[in-house]
């Protein structure tokens, strides 16, 4: 590895206008994504905001109601095939096949992909031991914890040295040590000329590894800025204060209190 | 004990036995349940109306005859609600037991052990006597009447008959149930949960095989119970569990017919028919006692054996073992063959997934077990019928013999058509969509390369022997490469219509379609004429002229199917299956 991407001068990911409709119910509206080689992008919201669907509109996986994904300028719905030869994808859910190792799995993700016998199986080795999970890689992964199916799946997404990243929730599951690998891993992936979309609602991970944040809020984008500006824009201290800010309509306290007298509720 | 969590458990885990391990989760649980129910009462109403057709159009008939002739009617449903509530069981095989699931989301709420395990045993037991009375509640109505419609018997005889018969079935549908759940009590009682957890998946599909096979076997097998079965010095009496319960009936209504007097003055050869009748049937009553006492008795035992194993297995909520994994050698050493053999990346992955998911993932093993049960059976009627009707060459090949090989194949081919249709993980097809490079004709290649391998290279290798044993080593040479390019060729045609990604594609429930029973005419028709041709050749001594011709019509079925898959096309993953309403034509 050189270190240097193989797009390092592409324009990366652009979306524009990106609406996700539900039988009329608009769940995404009129989001703009713009990802650039060497940025990481947070994609925070609440549960339900849609993001999820944003990341899959992104990847192809659901195609949109409205609107654009362009990545190096072309479509990609044009050729969708092509565009995720370039991406790689951890999605929210570990949903993977049971019956297959570890090593089975990224074997079929690298054939898939295309990549020659004896660079696959030295990049899976190497991909397994770096996350610690070598010693499994031949169980079954039905009985693999949820950490351990999880860096499973970041190691799929890195197989074939994507240019594009698109990583929903990827620290679900690890343990301390292994998330502070992952950050570590996209901060270095970035320097690299890596485009990175960080979705999460993890506000500590999002502050520390990504240039600029985007805030869903009910399907659409509130704000869309570096977590400096949106700290100084906000007066707040932190990314958690603004997102407070920004989407929690309700007092977290009152809330917890009337959570806390439901469940003492007697007959 | 309170019954009020154990209600609502029995009825959560009976949710889960018929959404989960019955019908697939994505499927629609109202349709898919009425079909099943529909075609169970179906088959039970056309098996007994077609089975009383001897009583209703014999114009002779005496109470003697129908004595005799109902007791391979009774070994009928006798046997079938044994194994078809055995088959229903084994299908269900990992929901016979307290679950991994179960342990995780139970086990932390403020429930009893004991409590949780009846429930499950509840909802195991509702399970299985909803399914047999699907099952057999028509027959047990319709049999009885139908079998006497021509005989002088009161209303009470024909009640008797009918609640003796609805008594027998139920407790032939008990021992099936019964006898598959103290199997695998047994099993894990013995062999401890790991070792268990390793070998389950073996256990249940050679049961499976085991007893779809002998399900579809019942109407050859039913015809011979009174002629050779029911005999003093039969040695399959004791061993047949359904005739046990035939003993059992004839104990409790077997009287009714017999000491009945014909009524009526007899042609001569009536009478003797009639004579012989009563004669066979005084036989085979010396039996019945010591055969009722064996079905009360191991009906018995067989449901506290299983009981006590249930309660024994379940008695803790404990996580499951780790999962056992693939020896390196083996992985390496098939890696590296089947590397040799599949170049191409893409048709690498498609064909080690292949593998990976017929062997390995429940709902395709079950596919290939019900298709391998099919195709012994056919092979074992295409001997009972080859035999029959080429007596005279009985030292030449005979058809039937040959038939097993094309049989075999064409039926596993069928098996392994369905099962890559159902998606391998449903969930999980993100990555093969995510991944894919969008060369459909790389891909099905490499299922298909892995589906010759595992239904035409393995059963050609595994009947060799038995072909050289019963012709000529050189023979069974020329048989193999019949088989081989035959199967081949067969393989190549079953794929040239099919457009979707191999275990990645939404699942698309089949419809019972009307050109199914033309389906399988057609497949005796091909099969029977391949094994003929074969014959021909091995007579003529023609034998690898006949192999090439098969093998010229599998590469011609090659480059169409090459010539079809030239041009990539768009590809949907997630095609949506037509709602029922418009497959019956109800949408206006």
């Amino acid at each position: 590895m050189n270190g240097v991407s193989r797009n390092g001068g592409g324009r990366g990911l652009e979306a524009r206008g990106l609406t996700k409709r539900y039988s009329s119910v608009a769940v995404v509206r009129n989001v703009d994504v713009v990802v650039r080689p060497g940025e990481v992008i947070g994609y925070l919201g609440p549960n339900g905001s849609g993001k999820t669907t944003t990341v899959r509109m992104l990847t192809g996986l659901t195609e949109p109601s409205d609107g654009t994904v362009l990545h190096d300028g072309r479509d990609v719905y044009s050729d969708l095939v092509a565009f995720r030869r370039r991406l790689g994808y951890v999605p929210e859910e570990a949903h993977l096949y049971p019956f297959l190792s570890g090593r089975e799995f990224l074997e079929l993700v690298g054939r898939l992909r295309e990549l020659p016998v004896s660079l696959l199986e030295k990049k899976i080795v190497s991909l397994l031991e770096l996350f610690g999970i070598l010693s499994a890689a031949d169980q079954p992964m039905s009985g693999y914890s949820k950490g351990m199916k999880q860096k499973v799946l970041i190691s799929a997404a890195l197989l074939h040295d994507p240019d594009l990243l698109i990583l929903d929730e990827p620290e679900s599951g690890l343990d301390v040590t292994a998330v502070l690998v992952l950050r570590s891993l996209i901060t270095e992936l970035a320097r690299r000329g890596k485009a990175i979309l960080y979705s999460s609602h993890i506000m500590e991970s999002v502050e520390r590894v990504c240039s600029r944040v985007m805030v869903l809020h009910r399907g659409a984008v509130v704000a869309d800025d570096s977590t400096l500006n949106l700290r100084t824009l906000m007066s707040r201290d932190s990314l958690e204060d603004v997102f407070a800010e920004l989407v929690v309509q309700d007092n977290p306290a009152r809330t917890a209190s009337d959570i806390a007298d439901v469940a003492a509720m007697r007959a | 004990m309170s019954a009020v969590p154990r209600r609502l458990l029995t009825a959560h885990f009976l949710r889960r036995l018929i959404d989960d391990d019955l019908i697939s989760p994505n499927a629609d649980r109202h349709e898919s349940l009425s079909m099943i129910g529909a075609m169970l009462v179906s088959l039970g109403l056309f098996v007994s109306v077609l089975a009383s057709m001897r009583y209703l159009f014999n114009p002779w008939l005496t109470p003697a005859v129908a004595s005799v002739s109902a007791l391979g009617d009774h070994f009928l449903y006798a046997s079938a609600a044994m194994t078809a509530t055995a088959l229903l069981t084994l299908l269900v095989w990992d929901g016979l037991a307290v679950d991994a699931r179960d342990a995780s989301v139970l086990g932390a709420m403020p429930i009893r052990v004991r409590t949780i395990v009846a429930a499950k045993f509840s909802a195991l037991i509702t399970f299985a006597s909803m399914f047999a009375a699907a099952l057999n509640l028509v027959p047990s109505l319709v049999a009885p009447a139908l079998m006497v419609s021509k005989l002088r018997i009161s209303f009470f005889q024909l009640v008797a008959l009918i609640l003796a018969q609805t008594l027998v079935v139920a407790m032939s549908a008990a021992f099936g149930f019964f006898a598959v759940l103290a199997i695998r009590g047994l099993l894990q009682a013995l062999l401890g949960r790991t070792l268990f957890t390793r070998i389950a998946a073996i256990v249940q599909a050679t049961l499976l095989v085991s007893v779809a096979s002998a399900f579809l076997l019942l109407p050859i097998v039913a015809t011979r119970v009174s002629r050779t079965w029911l005999e003093p010095q039969s040695r399959a009496v004791m061993m047949a569990p359904p005739l046990w319960f035939v003993g059992l009936q004839e104990m409790m209504t077997g009287h009714i017919l017999s000491s009945m007097p014909a009524g009526r003055r007899l042609p001569p050869r009536i009478a003797t028919v009639d004579a012989r009748a009563a004669e066979t049937y005084a036989n085979a009553r010396r039996l019945f006692p010591g055969l009722a006492a064996t079905a009360a008795v191991k009906l018995t035992a067989v449901t506290v054996i299983a009981l006590v194993l249930f309660a024994w297995n379940n008695r803790r909520m404990v996580p499951p073992p780790p999962a056992a994994a693939t020896a390196g050698w083996l992985r390496r050493g098939f890696s590296a063959t089947a590397r040799l053999l599949v170049r191409q990346p893409e048709t690498q992955a498609s064909f080690f997934f292949t593998l990976q998911a017929l062997l390995r993932s429940p709902q395709h093993r079950l596919s290939l077990a019900a298709s391998l049960a099919f195709g012994v059976t056919a092979s074992v009627f295409a001997v009972a019928v080859g035999s029959a009707t080429r007596r005279a060459e009985a030292a030449a090949f005979t058809a039937g013999v040959l038939a097993i090989q094309p049989v075999l194949i064409g039926a596993l081919l069928i098996g392994f058509r369905h099962a890559v249709r159902v998606p391998a993980e449903l969930a999980a097809n993100w990555a093969v969509q995510v991944a894919w490079t969008g060369n459909t004709r790389r891909h099905i290649a490499g299922a298909k390369a892995a589906g010759a391998l595992l239904f035409v290279v393995v059963p050609v290798l595994a009947l060799a022997p038995f072909y050289a044993t019963a012709f000529t080593p050189r023979d069974a040479l020329g048989i193999a490469l019949c088989g081989l390019a035959g199967g081949l060729a067969a393989l190549e045609a079953m794929f040239l219509s099919y457009t979707k990604l191999p275990f990645a594609c939404g699942y698309l429930p089949a419809n019972l379609k009307t050109l199914a029973p033309i389906g399988f005419f057609a497949f005796i028709y091909f099969t029977y004429q391949f094994a003929h041709g074969e014959r021909v050749a091995l007579l003529s001594g023609t034998t690898t002229g006949f192999a090439v011709r098969l093998f010229i019509v599998f590469l011609v079925l090659r480059a169409v199917d090459a010539f079809r898959r030239r041009t990539p096309r768009p590809f949907e993953f997630d095609e949506i299956p037509e709602p029922p309403t418009q497959r019956l034509g109800l949408n206006g």
